[in-house]
């Protein structure tokens, strides 16, 4: 099956051999997409990344990147508040975070506070091989939000 | 593009891009909004400072055990009360009398003792 485009006149280029479906949109236009092997199907919504930010905090904050992010404010050493453009509907979504490593004997932790529905708390950490960790203003800050926006 | 804001010790708030701020983050938890102008509040700033303190000695103080241990294997008197005096000056240091009197940041920064701590961060 192909689905190659959606011009003015319609869709064009579609086949289907199998005579399967493959994408299905139902009347509140949720969307229902065929797994990668085609065994089962999988909401397309709920699979998108909501909001996403890679920002540098080591010195004044500086968003490389972002979707779905309206602001950071910078509260503290390692510490942070995203606003997101559009509200999520509670505040069960999974919010992970990522950093580079500052140096060998290093790990950078990156990690919510606090979780809401219009702002995500972020902490950075850094924790030194033998003495104990810190928050640190990390300079290169991942930050990924999956969850049903309201 | 997102917006970027400060917020200061006190949750006073300003868009990043008209604030002046201060020149490094050290005192970061210090720092205090009046107008657009972030300044570093000394009094907040001496605790910040003495926790860098803490953290600094921390690794000092269980390699000075290790020295004092050998020390008293060895039966080494000397060595043994060079390792009190010294662990004794790790102890006092968030003590120490200019950290206390400081009332700039720059004498509060001058006021890490590298003979006891080592290094400054605030070099």
């Amino acid at each position: 099956m192909a689905l190659t485009k959606i011009g003015s006149g319609g869709i064009e280029n579609v086949t289907n051999a199998a005579n399967a479906t493959f994408l299905t949109i139902d009347a509140s236009e949720q969307i229902t997409v065929a797994s990668d092997g085609g065994a089962v199907t999988t909401s397309l919504q709920k699979g998108l990344a909501k909001a996403w930010v890679n920002f540098d905090g080591s010195g004044p904050t500086v968003i490389r990147d972002s979707l779905g992010i309206s602001a950071i404010a910078d509260l503290g050493t390692g510490y942070s508040r995203l606003t997101f453009v559009s509200s999520f509907s509670n505040n069960d979504y999974s919010a992970t975070g990522s950093a580079v490593r500052v140096s060998g004997d290093q790990s950078s932790i990156v990690m919510p506070r606090s979780l809401a529905t219009a702002t995500v708390e972020v902490d950075s950490w850094l924790e030194n091989a033998g003495n104990g960790s810190r928050t640190f203003d990390l300079g290169t800050i991942g930050f990924n939000i999956h969850g049903d926006l309201a | 593009m997102a917006q970027t804001y400060i917020v200061d010790k006190d949750g006073n708030q300003i868009d990043a891009s008209t604030a002046t701020v201060p020149s490094d983050r050290h005192f970061r938890g210090a720092w205090s909004l009046d107008g657009t102008v972030i300044s570093e509040d000394v009094t907040a700033a001496k605790v910040i400072f003495k926790d860098k303190i803490r953290e600094v000695r921390a690794p000092l103080l269980d390699a000075e055990d290790v020295v004092y241990m050998k020390a008293l294997e060895a039966d080494d008197s000397s060595a043994k009360a060079a390792s009190v005096t010294k662990k004794g000056k790790l102890r006092d240091a968030p003590a120490a009398s200019a950290i206390g009197s400081a009332d700039t940041i720059a004498k509060l920064k001058a006021a890490w003792d590298t003979s006891v701590l080592g290094d400054s961060p605030y070099a």
